[in-house]
């Protein structure tokens, strides 16, 4: 028996035929070419016969499926199911952040293909990430009949990998992100932005702290401000580029063979003099001050 | 997301509740409907470029121009159906509850999905075409539709490792195989999407 | 005989599940797996995607409007801004709206306690909100069609690609609800008219879209590398027009004859008659709207002389008037309550009747409207029925979207001025494309009669923006009242036999119907009864 939802795709399916039939003859096709899909002569206008009878597969495909599958109705998935009662379906017990990080990596993909393939590197991580996660999420819902007990599963089986991981990829993050902040702002602005940065971060926790219950959304929210905050920073400093560095010399302010980032908001030729005074060897200067930027 | 290492599994948990027969199979092939349509859209206009090449009196793919070498084309079409055959094996195997061969049916096709992209690599370094010049059309739409073949093998191949951790973990057997059955069918979708890549663009060109 | 076992008055506790808080739990909202969250996401979004595409399409009318001395934009922004308009009406609202619209009715409708692959349809939602972010910022940083910058150009391709996947995810969510997850005795014949029609217009989508997508492949691939077929910046939004003309556009519309059809037998106080000629209708109507083999930019001859664009744009008419004309009947066969949600459905079925009128006058070759503003205003009179559906269905179904019903007052205003201001922008167009005003936005000033044409439809605009802005503020005022019936219409269908808000699961227990109007029947036998 042909089911509705086959009857409703068959359909479609002859009335796209029936379509790519009449456009094609009055666009120019011959009768032959047009009836044999173009394999005994022309369909005329070759896009719209190509889609139509195209749609026409398609939905003949569809028709198919759901037949096949009877319109996965009540009555014959039960049978299938061996049950007396239609098999419940269970919404998500708990949330879960994978969506959105696969969404994410997604668009990191998207970007970085446009912009620079590293960042679409990124975004395929990410996209693994979830795509792991969604999978062993996934399996551990149904593992038993016990929420708790599932959930204790996926635990036991992913903590041992999440925890090094997460934690790695948060300290790469942050010191990554706040380096690029650090070496694009001048010398002494760096010092004064994370003295500032540090005081807010200080006076948030202590605010958060001293009260008797802080909502769930203000945390988030927070917790999101200073991530966007560092991540928005660290990419403004990477457009930016790094300030740049006056090498002392081989010996060093001090005497000692280092490297010390000064400020060039001056003159620059004034500061190369002083790398000129303070080095013994100009050339030598120059060249160890290019492979150091 | 809390995550504790010593959360406590008890000994005897209920036994997990039948999963809903269909849903996954329906959604694979609606998800199967929706890429025949993007190969619609690429066909259709694979066929109207051509179309309108030979009907201005020009060869779609000038001789001396390019080749596209018809032989490694075949070898991956035997590739990808020899994978439909030890995809089927798997699915046979899961459905008499015998894991042993559900692995290695599931392993060949692994193996011989990844056989495929190799020699997908090898044809692409022997037509050896740029997206430049006299045959940029031409190379668009092939590259376009022989990529979103190649994509949707990718596709294939990771829902099918999804399904299959969960067939190791337990998850499927002869009472309930449908994640499984639903990943061959996606399988399948994507070796019948080659078939006709290489009727179109490599037998006929 | 119906017999519906879950006792409307029931009601599950959420106390304990993490979906139990309030949507504005930040990290509820953005890892939530909750359907109706999900689906309220969507329509939220969406509304917000509306306002700022009428604004583009203000900016557009400024830009008709403009002398000599006064010019708003450059020729590039011109186009840059019609996409923005034109391809954002479909892909940053109508779709989006009627996807989360269709995510909490449908699995309610069906007697789902879900929707099926839940974490897929956050995805869908969280895929399309980026994918939109980055469709403005392609176009904002100066790429877009009409844009110059080259990297914009390819992330907006790319943005446009992922915006209609995503779209594409949330409807395979919804189509496999409509089929798999339908409660004991729910017969796909017995499932109500929104879902049906979300069921036909899924199914268009499925299986047009994907085209767009192709498009979109080749065009990025020729854009990047070589420039020599679509990639050319001025070829690219005339190979996505076919999107926003005839006949694909009517493919957003198909679910406003699903929205109104399941309000008009409520409010009549009447069984739906002829339920088989609706479906048929509702199914031929989502045949004529397949319009992806309609590419008039690639087809080597005129579009408008193929007879079949012109028998489809002519057939599109009937089955709207059919279903009207079912609506109509039912409407005499009982006796009418008014609402608010009413009202604004019968305005979307006559501005979709409109939209259909004016395609048939369209594709009539000897009228030479082709490449004329009539094409534009044809579009915002279909958009305009969706803007109207959507807004009916959200009045109508507000106990199950936001756990209260909106202000009817509101209601009955919204739908008729938004009808007023749609009007009043699209005919001036119309009128405008008979004395041949371009499809375009001409360079340079326009002449008198066409320029007031031109004035009336900026204001008939902005009429519509205010109108929106109202109803938008109307949906977020008020929230969380805790006294909202579960049925407040008398309604027939399942969704109505849950509470409101219904809690996460939907049901207390799963339903057993025997009937395709179970409440209705059940409330007629008490009637008679009593």
């Amino acid at each position: 028996m042909i089911t509705l939802g086959a009857k409703l795709y068959f359909g479609l399916s002859a009335a796209a035929v029936f379509a790519a039939w009449v456009l094609g003859l009055a666009s120019g096709g011959s009768p032959l070419g047009v009836i044999t899909f173009s394999f005994a002569g022309p369909v005329g206008d070759q896009l719209g016969f190509v889609v139509l009878a195209g749609t026409a597969a398609v939905t003949f495909f569809l028709g198919v499926v759901v037949v096949a599958l009877r319109d996965a109705d009540p009555v014959s998935v039960t049978e299938v199911a061996g049950t007396d009662t239609l098999p419940e379906v269970v919404p998500p017990a708990h949330l879960s952040p994978w969506p959105i990080v696969a969404a994410f990596g997604a668009a990191t993909v998207l970007v970085g293909v446009v912009v620079d393939l590293v960042l679409a590197g990124v975004g395929v991580v990410l996209l693994t990430a979830a795509a792991v996660e969604w999978t062993v999420g996934a399996w551990a819902d149904r593992a038993t009949g016990d929420p708790d007990a599932n959930r204790a599963l996926r635990n036991r089986l992913m903590a041992p990998i999440e925890t090094p991981i997460a934690s790695a990829f948060g300290v790469f993050i942050f010191v990554f992100f706040a380096s690029r902040v650090l070496l694009a702002l001048p010398k002494y602005g760096a010092t004064a932005v994370f003295g500032i940065a540090a005081i807010v971060v200080l006076g948030i926790a202590s605010y958060f702290a001293t009260r008797p219950a802080v909502s769930r959304s203000l945390v988030t929210a927070a917790l999101l401000v200073g991530g966007l905050a560092l991540i928005g920073g660290g990419v403004a400093g990477l457009a930016a580029g790094e300030r740049e560095f006056h090498y002392l010399g081989p010996d060093g302010e001090n005497g000692h063979n280092d490297v010390e980032a000064e400020d060039f908001g001056g003159d620059a030729d004034e500061l190369d003099d002083e790398a000129i005074i303070e080095g013994d060897d100009p050339e030598s200067d120059e060249s160890t001050a290019g492979d150091t930027e | 997301m809390t995550a504790f290492v010593t959360d406590i599994i008890p000994a005897d948990p209920p036994e997990a509740p039948r999963a809903r027969p269909r849903m996954v199979l329906l959604g694979t092939g609606f998800t199967i409907a929706g890429f025949a349509a993007l190969f619609v859209g690429l066909f259709a206009v694979y066929f109207t470029m051509r179309s309108s090449y030979i009907a201005a009196g020009d060869e779609w793919i000038p001789g001396g121009a390019g080749t596209i070498p018809l032989t490694p084309a075949s070898m991956m079409f035997i590739t990808l159906a020899m994978s439909s055959i030890t995809m089927h094996w798997a699915i046979w195997a899961i459905g008499h509850d015998d894991r042993l061969n559900t692995w290695l049916g599931l392993g060949l096709t692994a193996m011989l999905a990844a056989a495929f992209l190799n020699q997908a690599a090898f044809l692409y370094d022997q037509m050896g075409w740029e997206i430049a010049g006299d045959l940029a059309v031409q190379s668009i739409l092939i590259y376009a539709i022989s990529g979103l073949q190649i994509l949707m093998l990718v596709g294939a191949i990771v829902f099918l490792a999804l399904m299959a951790f969960r067939a190791m973990a337990g998850g499927y057997s002869s009472r309930d195989s449908e994640g499984l059955v639903a990943a061959s069918m996606f399988w399948h979708a994507s070796v019948a999407a080659y078939a006709v890549v290489w009727t179109a663009i490599y037998q006929i060109k | 005989m119906t017999i519906t076992e879950t006792a409307p008055e029931a009601e599950a506790s959420d106390a304990g599940h993490p979906e139990g808080r309030a949507d504005g739990d930040l990290a509820t909202l953005v890892t939530t797996g909750d359907h109706k969250r999900i689906g309220r996401l969507f329509l939220g979004t969406s509304l917000l995607g509306l306002i700022t595409v009428v604004v583009a399409g203000l900016i557009l009318d400024l830009e008709r409007l403009s002398t000599d001395s006064f010019e708003l934009l450059t020729s590039g922004s011109v186009v840059q801004v019609t996409a923005l308009h034109e391809l954002g009406l479909v892909l940053l609202f109508a779709l989006p709206a009627l996807i989360g619209l269709a995510m909490v009715i449908v699995p309610l409708q069906v007697g789902a306690s879900t929707l099926a692959f839940p974490r897929a349809a956050a995805l869908s939602f969280w895929g399309w909100l980026l994918g939109a972010a980055l469709w403005v910022a392609g176009l904002l940083v100066g790429g877009g069609p009409g844009g110059t910058d080259l990297q914009g150009t390819d992330l907006w391709l790319l943005a446009t690609g992922m915006l209609i996947v995503s779209l594409l995810l949330g409807t395979v969510c919804v189509l496999t609800t409509i089929f798999g997850l339908r409660t004991t005795g729910m017969t796909l014949r017995r499932i109500p008219a929104f879902s049906f029609s979300m069921l036909v217009a899924g199914s268009v989508w499925l299986i047009t879209l994907p085209v767009a997508v192709a498009n979109l492949l080749i065009i990025y691939l020729d854009h990047r590398h070589a420039q020599v077929m679509w990639g050319a910046n001025e070829a690219i939004l005339s190979q996505l027009s076919w999107l926003t003309g005839q006949p694909q556009i009517y493919a957003i519309a198909i679910p406003v004859l699903g929205i109104a059809a399941d309000q008009i037998p409520v409010f009549a106080g009447v069984r739906q008659r002829f339920t088989g000629v609706l479906m048929a209708a509702i199914g031929i109507f989502g045949f004529l709207a397949i319009g992806a083999w309609a590419q008039a930019a690639i087809q080597p001859t005129d579009i408008f002389d193929e007879p079949l664009f012109v028998a489809v744009g002519v057939l599109a008419v009937l089955p709207v008037l059919m279903v009207l004309a079912l609506g109509g009947e039912t409407i005499r066969a009982g006796k009418l309550r008014p609402s608010g949600s009413l009202i604004t459905a019968l305005c979307a079925g006559l501005a979709l009747l409109a939209a259909t009128a004016a395609g048939a006058v369209h594709v009539i070759e000897p009228l030479e409207l082709a490449g004329t503003s009539w094409h534009t205003g044809q579009m915002n009179l279909t958009v305009l029925a969706v803007i109207l559906g959507v807004l009916s269905g959200s009045w109508y179904w507000a106990p199950k979207l936001f756990g209260r019903t909106l202000d009817d007052v509101a209601g009955k205003l919204i739908g008729p001025l938004l009808l007023l201001g749609g009007l009043l922008l699209a005919v001036p167009l119309l009128v405008a494309g008979i004395l041949d005003q371009p499809v375009t936005v001409p360079p340079g000033p326009v002449d008198d009669p066409v320029g007031a044409l031109n004035g009336a439809a900026f204001a008939g605009r902005a009429l519509v923006l205010l109108a929106v802005i109202g109803a938008a503020a109307t949906l977020l005022r008020g929230r969380g009242r805790t006294d909202t019936p579960d049925d407040p219409w008398g309604g027939h269908t399942l969704e109505w036999a849950t509470t409101s808000p219904p809690p996460v699961g939907n049901f207390a227990e799963a339903p057993v119907v025997t009937d395709d109007r179970p409440l209705f029947t059940e409330t007629a036998e008490e009637d008679a009864s009593a």
